[in-house]
């Protein structure tokens, strides 16, 4: 039964949930928060969050990543470093993602890597993009200032946009344009003139060696007009021109609700904008903004729920994350390069489009096959142990608890009665092992059109 | 190793292995095993006291650690791994007694086995120190044999057949059958009867070979295995000559082995012998092959006479790696189109005009290669850095080569020029890609001189967390009529003391290997962080997980002590010995 029947109104999507008798905030609501805010939950964490109902629970969400854990990431990225290769620094994303304590840092992380998109595919130093990669996760869920300033001066971004050099006689329009169109401003709410000045605010801000340098003999010191304000502007001052005007927040918050809520643009100019009030109230910081998102009538209404279709990191971390599984990273990292979202690699400036576009007659096959081979692979772990041991060990004991369970921790809408039974019937009958059963069932759940939505 | 395969197969390995080492009470018998065996017998191994191999192996604590590691763990979490363990506890039940006391007294008085070519016969013999157990056990198979089947609905599996009087057993094409002593196992009723016929006198055996019996002869006392193959009817077919005497694809196959492979197509056996005690295991193997003759081919391998040796292994401290060996690369370059074939001659060509350039125009093969000595030793050492310079992330060991010169004033101003060229070379391309350059210096060690090169060290940047080319230090020394090629300043500076010594080679070895199990261990260990990374990337475990893993890897490799490998050139005989020892 969908979770909320009824579409809040653009005054009442942004208002807390409340669970009631009739709308319960039970494990399949749970399992719906961690799909979207992290990469799904396993069984144990659905518990809990159930325990802690949906304001603490996103609240535990949103709280910063344990330093033991990152402190144990970075040096683990020193030694994948060492071998400058990008796929494996890709590998040591995943990694992370898989395991994280802290997931929507992980998760809006990959969203600020698609909307400050980079690749590897052109900056070649591999620390370079690492040091964006931790860049971003700093800022994830902090302040946007900081964030847009540290991009602008990133050497990964400059390079990636042919910006290592900007002088003030041939101030960079690119990077200037991409600020505005994508960064910062969105289409449609700055003109070409605007860009030329903001171009010329950046003049002097350079790439030497893999370092930003400030060559204050290229920079323009003389008076720009920015949409509307002038002054002598540098760059940080630019940033802080952009950050003032009303569309900022309008454009990030529509965004953010498309990678959290729903593929389906139709969320209207009226209801993003209470978001977009609270972005600017907290001065452009996110983390009270993603509370307020995750915790909303909107977020569990029938707006949001399997309104997303799964992208493929969602599916192979997903899958991995909800029932406690380990595999080998160079392998899913290949898969999920074959399903079109390698990280490190975005295809363009833009990032990935997501939505309907992960999903073709191709990359339902290679979905598929994804699933089969994570489950299959004698050397994928539950827990540590074997699938049959790990369900054994949760306590599902008959056929019809491992569907149920199984689908209410992978699927986003309800499993189709006929597939039910026949999963039921499957690993009841048969001659095969009660492992090769359940590898079978996981499958198929995994292969199912229910299971790319989220 | 696919544990999950093996495991699969384990059921009907256990039934068969089971069978094979039981035998039953019989009366004393004159014959022994390799008078049991056909004359046709092309391969013959026995093991007479294959517990002393089971006892080295099972109850070594490097064997205990891998057994305890959470990968053979996993194995055994298989369905069919479980399986096979129910069956050797119903086998173990049977015989009151576990499996491992039990296979010792089964299998006490020795396992013979050899390979018949007509009939394509393998029989096992076995001989059991304590005959009512062994009455027990077979009793104990046929009847699970039986049991299995029957549950299955099948018919009994267990059929009995007379031969000359002599009685036997089947289950499916496996055959036991009590003669003397000893039980014999065969996979097929016509070695089966060849056997009896052997036994009974009414067939030649392999014991009155004339081959057999010398190689018998000059065999090692006591060995804890031995085999002994018979390759005459190979040589006869010319099979051997056919595939080996093909020119070779694969440069780095023809060095390292290229001798032995010619000599094989015209040795009419090999024989090999297995030591084992709780310190050491030493496995060799040697063929008939004549070097004076064998180096008319292969000058570059066995020397001008075939008296080619190598010089002593070099042991700078924390050697992990040494291999000395004989090799005339000149005579090889030389002698390439009777090599190889036509492809790698024509890299050859290649390679030639590449180096002929970096050689400042000298031709590589004529005035470089022709300018050496044939030798070549080679160290591998475990790497230590400096206090305050830059420590890599992850930690490469040393390595280095040591020539000798035939005209050191002419070759040693050439390397030192190619060596100058190559620094400037590097630093030109490593500042595109914005490395530090290398800085080169010059330093005098006793009556040679080093010239090395180092980074400069990173302006930025942890300096324990330093990049992995920061492992390197190019460095050559001349020392003498010996030339030294190393990755490290501090290795090529300890080599320039040690070769100032004159050694005189090793007499008969033409190639020499030592590897230091610790020293090697020591290198992972310092590498710990980056192993530990691999496994979480490989098997995508979390950091706790993989630690554990990697530890059990480690401390399972306390165990190893060193392995060493030789090639000894005799006048009529090719020797390789491999040797591993243990802590």
């Amino acid at each position: 039964m969908p979770l909320n029947q009824k579409l809040p109104s653009p005054e009442e999507a942004w208002l807390p949930f409340e669970p009631t008798a009739a709308q319960p905030f039970g494990r399949r609501e749970a399992a719906h928060l961690f799909r979207r805010a992290g990469f799904a939950a396993n069984s144990r964490e659905l518990d809990e969050a159930v325990k802690l109902g949906p304001q603490m629970a996103a609240k535990k969400l949103v709280a910063a990543e344990e330093g033991e854990f990152a402190g144990k990431m970075h040096s683990f990225a020193q030694t994948v470093l060492a071998t400058n290769n990008s796929q494996t620094l890709a590998a040591w994303w995943l990694h992370r993602m898989l395991h994280t304590p802290a997931p929507l840092l992980e998760k809006t992380t990959l969203f600020w890597h698609s909307h400050f998109a980079s690749s590897s595919a052109k900056v070649t130093d591999t620390r370079l993009m690492f040091n964006q990669n931790e860049l971003l996760r700093r800022y994830a869920l902090g302040k946007f200032e900081p964030l847009v300033m540290g991009i602008a001066r990133d050497p990964a971004m400059l390079i990636y946009l042919d910006s290592a050099t900007n002088r003030k006689t041939r101030p960079n329009e690119n990077f200037a344009r991409e600020v505005m169109e994508l960064f910062v401003l969105g289409i449609g709410n700055y003109t070409e003139k605007d860009i030329q000045e903001l171009a010329r605010c950046f003049t002097g801000w350079e790439i030497q060696y893999g370092a930003f340098k400030f060559n204050r003999y290229q920079h323009d010191y003389g008076s720009k007009t920015v949409l509307g304000k002038s002054g002598n502007f540098d760059g940080g001052d630019s940033v802080k021109v952009l950050l003032e005007q009303p569309a900022t927040a309008r454009f990030l918050c529509g965004k953010l609700a498309r990678y959290f809520i729903t593929d389906e643009s139709d969320l209207s100019p009226e209801t993003i904008e209470p978001l977009a009030q609270k972005l600017r109230a907290s001065d452009y910081t996110f983390a009270p903004v993603l509370e307020t998102l995750l915790t909303s009538r909107l977020f569990y209404s029938q707006a949001s729920l399997g309104k997303k279709v799964r992208s493929p990191v969602e599916l192979g971390i997903g899958l991995l994350r909800s029932l406690e599984a380990t595999a080998g990273l160079p392998q899913i990292t290949d898969q999920i390069r074959e399903l079109g979202q390698m990280p490190l690699f975005p295809p363009n400036v833009k990032g990935w489009p997501g939505g309907m576009a992960w999903i073709n007659s191709s990359t339902l096959l290679g979905r598929a096959n994804f699933v089969r081979q994570l489950v299959q692979d004698n050397d994928t772990l539950f827990g540590g142990i074997s699938l049959e041991a790990y369900i054994d060990k949760l306590g599902w004991k008959t056929a019809d608890q491992v569907v149920d369970s199984l689908s209410e921790i992978l699927l986003a809408v309800p499993l189709p009665k006929d597939v039910r039974s026949q999963l039921v019937a499957q690993i009841e009958g048969g001659r095969d092992s009660r492992l090769t059963k359940l590898k079978k069932t996981v499958h198929t759940l995994g292969s199912l059109p229910e299971f790319q939505m989220a | 190793m696919n544990l999950y395969r093996t495991a699969s197969r384990l059921p009907v390995l256990l039934l068969s292995v089971a069978a094979l080492i039981l035998s039953p009470s019989a009366p004393a018998a004159d014959k022994t095993p390799r008078e049991m065996m056909p004359a046709s017998t092309i391969v013959y191994a026995e093991m007479s006291q294959p517990q002393k191999l089971l006892d080295a192996v099972l109850d070594h604590p490097t064997v205990i650690e891998l057994l305890n590691h959470p990968d053979y763990k996993k194995a055994l979490e298989a369905p069919q791994f479980q399986e096979s363990l129910k069956v050797l506890g119903l086998v173990e039940d049977k015989l009151g007694m576990k499996w491992r006391p039990a296979t010792n007294t089964l299998i006490g008085g020795g396992i013979y086995v050899g390979f018949d070519l007509p009939t394509q016969g393998v029989a096992i013999l076995t001989k059991s120190t304590d005959p009512v157990l062994a009455k027990k056990a077979i009793d104990a198979i046929l009847d699970l044999a039986r049991a299995e089947a029957a549950n299955r609905g099948a018919r009994n599996p267990v059929s009995a057949d007379k031969y000359k009087e002599v009685e036997f057993y089947g289950i499916g094409p496996v055959h036991y059958v009590n003669l003397g002593p000893y039980l014999v196992t065969t996979n097929n009723l016509l070695m089966t009867r060849q056997v009896i016929d052997t036994y009974k006198g009414e067939s030649p055996s392999l014991a009155s070979d004339e081959q057999f019996q010398e190689v018998l002869k000059a065999r090692p006392a006591n060995p804890t295995a031995w085999v002994y193959g018979d390759l005459r009817t190979i040589q006869a077919l010319g099979i051997l000559k056919t595939a080996l005497n093909k020119k070779s694809d694969n440069p780095p196959a023809e060095i390292l082995a290229g001798g032995i492979l010619g000599a094989l197509p015209d040795a009419p056996y090999f024989t090999a012998w297995l030591d084992v005690d709780p310190s050491r295991i030493a496995l060799s193997a040697s063929i008939p092959g004549d070097a004076p003759a064998l180096a008319k081919k292969r000058e570059f391998f066995f020397g001008t006479d075939g008296k080619g040796s190598a010089l002593p292994l070099l042991s700078p401290k924390e050697t992990a790696l040494s291999i000395s060996t004989f090799r005339d690369f000149s005579s090889m370059w030389k002698n390439a189109p009777d090599l190889f074939d036509d492809g790698i001659n024509a890299k050859f060509a290649e390679a030639e005009s590449q180096l002929t350039t970096l050689f400042a125009g000298r031709n590589f093969r004529d005035d470089i290669l022709a300018n050496l000595e044939p030798g070549m030793q080679i160290v591998v050492t475990r790497q230590h850095y400096a206090d305050g310079s830059p420590v890599p992330a992850v930690k490469l060991p040393a390595g280095a080569i040591v020539v000798k010169m035939k005209n050191p004033p002419e070759t040693a101003r050439i390397f030192k020029i190619t060596f100058q060229s190559l620094v400037g070379f590097l630093n030109i391309t490593g500042g595109m890609n914005g490395l530090s350059p290398l800085e080169q210096n010059f330093e005098k060690a006793g009556s040679g001189a080093i010239y090395s090169s180092e980074y400069l060290p990173p302006k930025e940047g942890k300096k324990d967390e330093a990049a992995i080319h920061y492992n390197a230090s190019p460095t050559i020394a001349i020392v003498g009529d010996k030339f030294i090629l190393s990755s490290s300043k501090t290795l090529a500076t300890e080599l320039a003391e040690i070769v100032q010594k004159e050694s005189a080679p090793l007499k008969e070895v033409n190639t020499a290997l030592k590897v230091d199990g610790q020293i090697v261990r020591q290198m992972l260990v310092d590498n710990r962080s980056s192993l530990v990374a691999q496994n979480m990337l490989q098997k995508g475990h979390g950091q706790e997980a993989a630690e554990k893993e990697t530890d059990a890897l480690l401390k399972a490799l306390l165990g190893l002590e060193s392995s060493s490998l030789q090639l000894i050139s005799k006048d009529k005989t090719l020797q390789v010995t491999l040797e591993l020892k243990l802590k």
